[in-house]
């Protein structure tokens, strides 16, 4: 017997014996795939219903970090201003951290306010 | 995508002739049904996109290289999550779909139907590993060339001849009274 026989025979009875569930599938596909009006198949095995509850849990997470994300900016945005306007003072800030001194000014009206 | 109703009306045919053995062929890798239609519906997905120009005597070996790539893809994205939680093991594409009643359960096809012989060999071919089994499906089933299933397989030729010949040995030391 011809070896290849016995190998064809047996896998052409395979694809042939194939259920009719299994082929009225790869139908449908050959017919939606030529028709171009083909869905991917885990669209069809998605759960919709499911669905909604995720995207919202989805869009809840990205608005927590955004919403976060702005509050940390203006923060951080605040105390450089501050430090900003420190620095740019014409005043010594030397002088300031002298505190006895500031207090021995306040003490005889000295200060800038004081002055004015 | 435009198909002409002539083109299409080919394709259909065409399509219909090999789908079942393009399944089996999907079923014996996979050993899922429902990932099984994916590739297959993938494959006939991008058969259409880029291969319907082709002249229609070279469908069939770009059909079954589609095909084969289809699988491999499959094997790759399966892989690259399956190791996110598992740890491989180096048998797991060697396992045969027809090797536990529990797949054999699970199967649509009714595989045993067509008698002792039809069995032994069905199995025999399922149990072979990998490059072995598809050397015998597309050489010895499909009737390709040597040269045409090393085109779809992505190997050698010599390679496609150590395989076939070690499937041979293998099937010929379980299958030796068939082949007397």
């Amino acid at each position: 017997m011809n070896k290849k026989d016995p190998i064809k025979v047996s896998l052409d009875k395979y694809s042939s014996d194939l259920d009719q569930e299994t082929v009225a599938q790869l139908d449908g596909i050959r017919k939606k795939v030529l028709s171009n009006n083909l869905k991917p198949r885990w669209y069809h095995n998605l759960s919709w219903p499911m669905l909604g509850p995720v995207v919202a849990a989805m869009v809840l997470v990205v608005v927590f970090v955004t919403t976060n994300q702005d509050q940390a900016l203006d923060t951080k945005s605040d105390n450089f201003l501050s430090d900003l306007d420190l620095l740019s003072h014409e005043v010594d800030t030397d002088l300031l951290e002298d505190m006895e001194f500031i207090a021995w000014l306040d003490n005889e009206n000295l200060l800038e306010g004081d002055l004015l | 995508m435009h198909i002409s109703p002539e083109l299409n009306q080919k394709l259909d045919r065409f399509l219909a002739d090999c789908q079942k053995q393009a399944y089996s062929i999907a079923f014996f890798s996979i050993k899922n049904a429902s990932d099984s239609l994916d590739v297959i519906q993938n494959t006939m997905i991008a058969f259409v996109k880029y291969y319907q120009v082709k002249p229609e005597d070279q469908w069939r070996p770009l059909f079954y290289k589609v095909l084969q790539n289809k699988i491999n893809d499959h094997f790759r994205s399966t892989k690259k999550w399956y190791s996110l939680f598992t740890s491989p093991k180096e048998d797991d594409l060697e396992e045969s779909p027809l090797n536990s009643q529990e797949s054999l359960m699970s199967s649509p096809t009714k595989y045993f139907e067509s008698g002792e012989i039809n069995k032994n060999v069905s199995s025999a071919i399922a149990e072979l590993p990998e490059r072995q089994r598809q050397a015998v499906i597309y050489r010895l089933w499909q009737g390709f060339s040597v040269k045409e299933t090393a085109h779809i397989m992505n190997v050698s030729q010599g390679s496609i001849k150590t395989h076939l010949s070690r499937a041979l040995v293998n099937l010929k030391g379980q299958l030796g009274a068939i082949y007397e």
